[in-house]
């Protein structure tokens, strides 16, 4: 993983980390505060409720009461009760219905003492039906509150009722009547939109909410019963208050129930204040996060980009390549890197210089050596000559001029050596003349005035357009030379190929020309291992008459130009000289 | 519900007057309308101008075929058929100066009088007459001309003369002609009221006044028609309207209060019926035992209109049309299968209806009552199924459109059906009832088990005492004649 990413995850981690705990926290209080409030809205409501219901049952009673004293002062209804005449069927049957609407109420009937219908309200045409059960038990009630279903020819209907009693004659009859308890009845009581009271009885659910909870016990759905029994509001906040309920619509006799009325608050409020929470928390979340990211991105750019770049500057280090700046007006841990590998290089700079130094000084003493045994090597035969021309002279003068004759040609052989000797050290400290040059034209002049002289095939394979290096053209032919000698002298009888190619090689993907190639191949008889390791010291030679530093001196002109050399080569299989020589706008 | 029962209750009428026609013997004496149909006779002091309020929704596109009480009233004094049928079914002439028939009935010649002119004063000729038989759409689109004079029945002989050429002989076709979808309309003349040629013509029409004053010199007080939907009739009779027709009870209670209000019965016109499509399906099993009609007791029946229903009603009184369909000829017979909707029993258990038509007060006490009933032990006897299952029964008014849909169908537990009181041609009545409800009658144009009547009912006419002269038509429409003394009608007479 890169540091980069190691970055980034830890910014995440540390910035993400916080904000979820917050969050969290954050969900949680407003939770349990809003929840203690509900709960204690819930049972403020559950006991106006009782209230409530309790006065409008007792309004419903001071209504009947008031019918009664009306009922009572009515001749014309006492006719029709204790006499029943048929021509005042009517007027009895249509009574009850007169007077519930006079008064308001939804429900109203008139039973005699059998328990008989003799006049209803709300089911006119329910007369006769015989019901003794109702009355009997709403007065047995205490405080008469009850809930009643009570019948209509289309649908029953729930109502509070209560009930009430009167005398014609000696005849005792009762009043039953209520007002109609409808979703609008709970929503008066509910006062609020967020509240919902419903009733909950045998027969099905009555709910002030628009969606009633619907079937019988669905309000019960949402409440999970915990290990104790104890009723645990997951979604809502219920309050509960008991009430008696008739079921009276069956017709099977009217049979008294508990019923419940439900109060409860719907925590849609709290739940949309959480999904606030939540889109805010992860608007905030993602926002930091980019913002993390950015951070973390930039950091690490900030840290890495120079350490990238330490680490290009440091691989380009070379024993040969130790003009690498590590300059950094930084104040931290990396300009303080910076600096350091700067002394490092100043360091090595300065290992390398006494390093060449040595191998210098090695390299004169080894010269010095290699130059006292070749004069000595040539002034052997001289002085072996010279002694020998003495003892002639001393011991037999005339004969002298024979024996210098003689001898002659050995004088002049061990001088040509020496001659050559020193035209050959001569070479190995040339001067450099550096100018924009052309290595293809210097190739074609090479090749061309090889050209015949030489039983080899000798071809060239030049890129077009390629960069002038800055060097001197004689010692860029002098290389040539050199290799192109050493591919003709490894041909057998000196047949075979020799190819001088060029290209342009570029510092970078994308970048221009930063240095050019040169490759020398041949189709010889190649190099073992041990001859390539040593191929490039000096006075090492494989050849008879080689002085074993013509590619020693190759290697110093190639240095001498910030260029390399390399060789590739197999026994066998021919050899392949390739020199980079940087380019002179490099 | 109720627009297919007055469809029927027009074509019943029309079969019935053809019966009774038929029955009377052609060279019989013209009807004594002075004596035998007059329901007021007025006064002296009869008003010149007499305001009448129509309770129901007026519309003159219907015209001349009325669809309900108001419409029948204005209309049949605004439009006038070729011939006419009293109150006892007596044919006597409209239009038509004189009939006669040839060819042993299976040609009926047709004279126009003079009298028969538009209310612009065109005459109305016989090409009129024959078209206005031809073309005519009713209402909701149906074909309320004579079905039985096809295209090429009509031959007009002059202007004047009009014949119809039967493929065999009707004797009963003077009094089918007193149908009033068969009265002719002149040409528009860009007035919403199409031209009629009755004996009273429009003198003004606003949204809710139309101004009738009698034709030519004809007798008969002018009548201002007040198009009050809705309105509550006490409130008009107040306000001195001078007459109105009604079956609210409470209306009837004040007019009978008011001694310058005097209320009159018309004919018992409508018995209410319970139609249970589950003894459709009973049809020739167990209950076809059971004497038609007598499901419930006149007892229960009687209690029924009595104490349920608020309207002018009584029990169901036997003979009815329904109950006479031995004489059919087997022409009249037609297929009456059970619809493929009907429910079975036990479909029914899981939601019983009695279902009646919205707005029919009647119709509600009676089905609010039988729900009451719902464990009635003769209830239960008359009605298999009726107090089975733990289902309970309840009362559902629907819109009349529902209603005829549902009836049609058979989908529900019980239907609360309004059927004309009298309808004298009950086989043509039968088959057209069978064309909307196929399971109400068998297939031997017997009415089925599925129609239990339950009471008859009747409307009353509350007109202000001395100011106006009223006269019954065939069908119990009242008609605003000239008081006693200030002349009559002209009668046509029938060629011997």
């Amino acid at each position: 993983m890169t540091f980069r990413a190691r970055l980034r995850l830890a910014f995440l981690a540390v910035v993400l980390v916080p904000m979820v705990i917050l969050a969290l926290g954050v969900r949680k209080a407003v939770t349990d505060r809003l929840t203690a409030q509900y709960e204690r809205r819930v049972d403020a409501l559950v006991s106006i409720i009782r209230e409530d219901i309790t006065q409008e049952s007792a309004a419903i009673a001071r209504i009947l009461a008031s019918l009664r004293a009306g009922f009572i002062e009515d001749n014309r209804l006492r006719l029709a009760l204790v006499t029943p005449d048929p021509s005042e069927r009517t007027f009895l049957l249509d009574y009850a219905g007169d007077a519930m609407r006079l008064t308001g109420l939804s429900m109203l009937q008139m039973q005699d003492e059998s328990g008989r219908i003799v006049s209803s309200g709300h089911f006119r045409n329910e007369y006769d039906r015989l019901e003794p059960g109702l009355p009997k038990l709403l007065a047995s009630i205490p405080e008469g509150l009850a809930f009643v279903q009570a019948r209509t020819a289309e649908a029953p209907f729930l109502a509070l009722a209560r009930v009430d009693s009167f005398s014609f004659g000696g005849k005792p009859f009762t009043l039953v009547g209520g007002v109609a308890v409808e979703p609008r009845f709970f929503a008066r009581l509910a006062r609020d939109e967020e509240l919902t009271v419903s009733l909950i009885y045998p027969d099905g659910v009555l709910s002030s909410a628009a969606s009633p909870p619907g079937q019988p016990g669905a309000a019960d759905s949402a409440i999970v019963e915990s290990d104790s029994g104890s009723a645990t509001p997951v979604d809502r906040v219920v309050g509960e208050l008991a009430v008696l309920y008739i079921d009276n619509a069956v017709g099977v006799g009217a049979v008294a129930v508990l019923a419940r009325i439900l109060v409860t608050n719907s925590l849609t409020e709290l739940e949309a204040l959480r999904r606030s929470i939540d889109l805010w928390f992860v608007i905030a979340l993602a926002i930091t996060a980019l913002g993390a990211l950015f951070l973390a991105g930039w950091l690490s750019s900030r840290i890495s980009r120079p350490l990238t770049e330490l680490a290009q500057k440091t691989s380009r280090i070379d024993l040969d390549r130790l003009d690498i700046e590590f300059d950094s007006g930084r104040k931290d841990e990396v300009g303080a890197l910076s600096r350091l590998l700067g002394s490092m290089t100043d360091r090595l700079r300065t290992s390398a210089g006494r390093l060449k130094e040595a191998e210098r000084r090695a390299t004169l003493g080894e010269l010095a050596r290699q130059v006292n045994h070749d004069i000595k090597n040539g002034l052997t035969p001289i002085r072996n000559v010279v002694h020998h021309l003495a003892q002639v002279a001393r011991r037999d003068p005339h004969h002298l001029p024979e024996v210098f004759d003689e001898r002659q040609g050995t004088l002049d052989s061990g001088i040509a050596y020496l001659e050559n000797l020193a035209t050959n050290y001569a070479r190995l400290y040339p001067r450099l003349d550096r100018r924009p040059c052309d290595v293809n034209d210097v190739i074609r002049r090479l090749i061309g005035d090889a050209q015949g002289s030489v039983a080899a095939d000798l071809r060239t394979k030049l890129a077009e357009g390629l960069p002038l290096v800055l060097a001197d053209r004689v010692v860029i032919r002098r290389i040539l030379e050199n290799l192109l000698a050493n591919a003709l002298d490894s041909l057998d009888d000196g047949a075979g190929l020799v190819t001088i190619s060029t290209a342009s090689v570029a510092a970078g993907p994308g970048a221009g020309a930063a240095s050019l190639r040169i490759a020398v191949a041949d189709s010889g008889r190649g190099m073992t291992e041990d001859e390539i390791s040593q191929i490039f010291d000096d006075f090492y030679t494989t050849k008879d008459d080689g002085t074993g530093l013509g590619l020693s001196i190759v290697r110093r002109l190639v240095m001498d130009l910030n260029g390399s050399i390399r060789v590739e080569s197999a026994a066998g299989a021919g050899s392949r000289f390739v020199l980079e020589l940087p380019c002179a706008s490099a | 519900m109720l627009d297919l029962m007055t469809r029927t209750a027009w074509a019943t009428g029309v079969t019935a007057i053809l019966f009774a026609a038929a029955c009377a013997k052609p060279s019989g004496p013209a009807p004594d309308l002075a004596t035998d149909c007059i329901l007021l006779a007025g006064s002296s002091e009869a008003a010149s101008t007499v305001s009448v309020a129509l309770l129901d929704e007026v519309d003159p596109r219907h015209a001349p075929y009325p669809r309900n009480a108001g419409e029948r009233l204005l209309f049949r004094h605004l439009y006038q058929t070729t011939l006419r049928v009293d109150c006892r079914g007596r044919a006597y002439a409209g239009l038509a100066r004189s009939w006669r028939s040839e060819q042993d009935g299976r040609r009926w010649v047709l004279t126009l009088g003079e009298h028969a002119r538009y209310w612009d004063g065109t005459s109305v000729t016989a090409h009129d007459i024959a078209l206005s038989w031809l073309s005519r759409e009713g209402a909701h689109g149906s074909q309320i001309s004579a079905p039985w004079i096809g295209p090429d029945a009509v031959r007009v002989e002059s202007a004047n003369v009009l014949a119809i050429e039967l493929d065999r002989a009707h004797h009963r076709v003077p009094a089918l002609l007193a149908h009033p979808g068969l009265a002719p309309v002149g040409p528009s003349s860009g007035s919403s009221w199409p031209p009629g040629a009755g004996p009273y013509r429009i003198e003004a029409a606003t949204g809710s006044v139309v101004t009738a004053k009698p034709l030519g010199d004809g007798p008969g007080p002018t009548i201002s028609f007040r198009l009050v939907p809705g309105a509550d009739a006490r409130d008009l009779l107040d306000a001195g309207i001078d007459l109105l027709v009604t079956d609210d009870p409470a209306v009837l209670e004040y007019a009978a209060a008011s001694p310058s209000l005097e209320r009159v019965p018309l004919p018992w016109d409508r018995t209410y019926a319970l139609a249970v499509p589950a003894l459709a399906e009973a049809r020739g099993g167990e209950d076809a035992a059971r004497e038609e009609g007598s499901g419930f007791t006149p007892d229960f029946r009687d209690a029924l209109a009595r104490d349920a229903v608020r309207a002018d009603a009584r029990g169901y009184r036997s003979p009815s049309w329904w109950e006479d369909l031995n004489t059919c000829t087997p022409g009249d017979s037609v297929a009456g299968e059970a619809p493929g909707g009907l429910r079975s029993r036990s479909q029914l258990s899981e939601g019983r209806r009695i279902v009646y038509t919205r707005g029919d007060p009647t119709a509600r006490d009676l089905a609010d009552r039988l729900v009451a009933l719902s464990k009635s032990p003769s209830l239960a006897s008359a009605i298999p199924g009726y107090a089975e299952g733990g289902a309970r029964l309840s009362a559902v008014g629907l819109d009349p459109a529902d209603f005829d849909r549902e009836l049609r169908e058979g989908s529900d537990f019980a239907y609360i059906v309004a059927l004309p009181r009298r309808a004298l041609a009950p086989c043509r009545q039968a088959r057209a009832l069978t064309d909307q409800v196929a399971w109400l009658v068998s297939s031997d144009l017997r009415f089925s088990q599925a129609l239990l009547p339950l009471v008859d009912t009747r409307q009353h006419v509350i007109a202000r005492v001395g100011r106006v002269a009223l006269s019954l038509d065939w069908d119990g429409t009242p008609l605003i004649t000239a008081p006693a003394g200030q002349g009559r009608g002209r009668r046509g007479r029938r060629s011997p």
